[in-house]
C-alpha cells in the first residue's frame, strides 16, 4: 500500500470560510449555530441552525449561479480552496489519474423544496428547467471535474451523516493501491430548507433552544443535551500520493493513514457499540497502529441522547484502559451537524488539529453526564505538542460507521 | 417592416443582454445562438423563460431554432397561433 499524503483543505463552514478561519473558530470556541429571525419559516417549532454566511453571486455570474443549487456552490468554492491550497497540484499533469469522490445526504435540497412549493403550493406546473440538473446528487462532484478538467473516476456516496467519511476513505484506498495519483474527496450539504428542516424536527432528534443562548443548544456528552443542531457547508481535501506530494516538495498537512468501515445492520438509526467499535478497529489495523498510538479522537458526537452514551461506550471498548487519558471532542458543538459533509469538515478539523498540535474543545459541555466519562476537552482548546496520531468518527442512520486515522509531520 | 416582429426583437436582446450574459451588440437576426454562448441546453433554460415574457407554450419539440431570426419568428407564430386559440376554446364553452 502507498502512503497517502493531505496537500489541501477547503472549507466552507457555520463558523468560517476558509481552512484557517475554521480552524480559528475552533480553537477559539466560536459558535456558529444561531435562531433564524421570527419572520422565516414561523411554522418551524426548531428554530436553532448553523447557517453559513455565504453570497453565491460573490463567487458566480448570474447565468451559472441559476444552474447551482446552493450544495453545489458551497462545494466548488471549497474545491477551488483546497486545490489553490494544494500549490501547483497539476503542473506535471496527471488530470486523467485525478478522481473526484464527494459525499452528500441531500443534494440539492433547495432545489427540490422549490418544485414542490410550485406544484403543490402554488399550483404551478411552470418547474424551472435545470431543476433535475440542480436537484441530482452527482452535481457538485461533476462540476468540480469540468471546473477543474479531473477525467478520472467521478463519484458521489451517499450514505447520511457518514457520506463524506466515505468519500475520503474511499480516495484514499484508489491512491493507496496506486490506482490513482491524486483525488478531490470531501461532502457537501445545504440542507437548510422548510421541507428538510420540517422533516428533521418530525423526526425529534433536533435540540431544543438554550434559553439564555441559542449558540450554545449543542450540547454534546452533556447530561443537558437535547439533540443536534442542523448545519451546511462544504470540506474538501486533496489527497496525494506521498511520493508524488514529495517530488514535488508539496507542503504536506498531514498523512491519512487508515480507514475503517462497518455496519451495525440493526436498527436504521439506533447506533451499535459493536458497529462503531468495529470501524475503529479497521483503521487502526489499516494504518497499523496500536490504539495507544492515538492521540485524539475527533468524536462523531451529535448530542442526540442515542449517539454519545454510544459512541463513549465504543471508545471505551476500543481503546480499553487508554481510553479515560484520551482526549476525544465533538466540534458539532461549534458547526453544527453537516449531514453528508460532516464527515469532511470533521476529518479537516482533524488534520488541523494535528497539524497545529492544538485539540479543538467541545463546548457547551458544562454539565457532565455519568454515561458520558471520557476526557471530553470541555470548553477550551487544549495545545498538545506531542500529538501526532488522530482519529475521526462518522456514523451513520442507515448504519454506516466510518473512522479515519491521520497523522502528523514530523517537525 | 413588420412592426411586431421588431418588438419582438428588442424584448429578446434585452432578455439575453440582461439574463444571459450576451452583448447587445452581437445580437442580430442572423447571429447563430451557439456562436452567443447559448447551447443545446441553455436554449431550453431562453424558451422557459420567453414563455414567460411572451405568455406562450412552446411544444415539447420546439424544432431547429439556429439563429436568433428563427426564434424571433418561432415566437411571433407562436404569439399568433395561442392569441387565436384563446377565443375558439372561449366559444367551446
Amino acid at each position: 500500500m502507498r502512503r497517502v499524503a493531505v496537500t489541501g483543505l477547503g472549507i466552507v463552514s457555520p463558523i468560517g470560510n476558509g481552512a484557517r478561519t475554521f480552524f480559528n473558530s475552533l480553537v477559539q470556541g466560536h459558535s456558529g449555530v444561531t435562531r433564524m429571525p421570527d419572520e422565516l419559516h414561523p411554522r418551524l417549532n426548531c428554530r436553532v441552525v448553523a447557517p453559513v454566511a455565504f453570497d453565491g453571486a460573490a463567487h458566480f455570474g448570474p447565468v451559472r449561479l441559476r444552474m447551482l443549487d446552493r450544495v453545489s456552490q458551497f462545494a466548488l468554492v471549497a474545491a477551488a480552496e483546497a486545490i489553490a491550497d494544494a500549490g501547483a497540484l497539476f503542473e506535471t499533469g496527471d488530470r486523467e489519474t485525478t478522481g473526484v469522490f464527494i459525499g452528500t445526504g441531500m443534494g440539492g435540497a433547495q432545489t427540490t423544496d422549490d418544485g414542490y412549493k410550485s406544484f403543490y403550493e402554488e399550483h404551478s406546473d411552470r418547474v424551472k428547467p435545470y431543476s433535475v440538473l440542480l436537484a441530482m446528487n452527482n452535481a457538485a462532484a461533476g462540476w468540480i471535474a469540468i471546473d477543474h478538467h479531473l477525467l478520472g473516476p467521478n463519484l458521489t456516496y451517499s450514505s447520511a451523516c457518514s457520506s463524506s467519511a466515505v468519500a475520503i476513505g474511499e480516495a484514499w484506498k484508489r491512491i493507496a493501491s496506486a490506482e490513482l495519483e491524486v483525488m478531490i474527496a470531501g461532502g457537501t450539504e445545504a440542507p437548510l430548507t422548510f421541507g428538510t428542516l420540517k422533516a428533521w424536527e418530525a423526526l425529534k432528534t433536533m435540540a431544543t433552544e438554550d434559553p439564555e443562548d441559542a449558540s450554545a443548544s449543542c450540547k454534546p456528552f452533556a447530561k443537558d443535551r437535547s439533540g443536534l443542531v442542523l448545519g451546511e457547508g462544504a470540506a474538501i481535501v486533496v489527497l496525494e500520493s506521498w511520493d508524488r506530494a514529495a517530488a514535488r516538495g508539496a507542503r504536506i498537512h498531514a498523512e491519512l493513514t487508515g480507514y475503517g468501515l462497518s455496519t451495525d445492520a440493526e436498527h436504521i438509526t439506533r447506533p451499535t457499540v459493536e458497529g462503531q467499535a468495529r470501524a475503529m478497529v479497521r483503521a487502526l489495523e489499516s494504518a497499523q497502529v496500536s490504539p495507544a498510538d492515538v492521540g485524539y479522537i475527533n468524536a462523531h458526537g451529535t448530542a442526540t441522547l442515542a449517539n454519545d452514551g454510544v459512541e463513549t461506550a465504543a471508545i471505551k471498548q476500543v481503546f480499553g484502559t487508554d481510553a479515560r487519558a484520551l482526549p476525544v471532542s465533538s466540534t458539532k458543538s461549534m458547526h453544527g451537524h453537516l449531514l453528508g459533509a460532516a464527515g469532511a469538515l470533521e476529518f479537516a478539523a482533524t488534520v488541523l488539529a494535528i497539524e497545529n498540535r492544538v485539540i479543538p474543545p467541545t463546548r457547551h459541555l458544562v454539565h457532565p453526564d455519568p454515561e458520558c466519562d471520557l476526557d471530553y476537552v470541555a470548553q477550551s482548546a487544549r495545545p498538545v505538542a506531542t500529538l501526532t496520531t488522530a482519529m475521526s468518527n462518522s456514523f451513520a442512520f442507515g448504519g454506516t460507521n466510518v473512522s479515519l486515522l491521520c497523522r502528523a509531520i514530523p517537525g | 417592416m413588420n412592426l411586431s416582429a421588431d418588438g419582438t426583437f428588442e424584448r429578446l436582446q434585452r432578455i439575453l443582454s440582461k439574463e444571459f450574459e450576451v452583448a447587445t451588440d452581437v445580437i442580430a437576426p442572423t447571429a447563430r445562438l451557439d456562436s452567443l454562448g447559448i447551447d443545446s441546453l441553455a436554449v431550453i433554460e431562453v424558451i422557459f423563460r420567453l414563455e414567460d415574457e411572451f405568455k406562450i407554450s412552446f411544444p415539447q419539440d420546439p424544432g431547429e431554432l439556429p439563429t436568433i431570426g428563427a426564434l424571433v419568428s418561432a415566437i411571433d407564430q407562436l404569439v399568433a397561433q395561442q392569441r387565436v386559440q384563446a377565443p375558439s376554446k372561449a366559444e367551446e364553452l
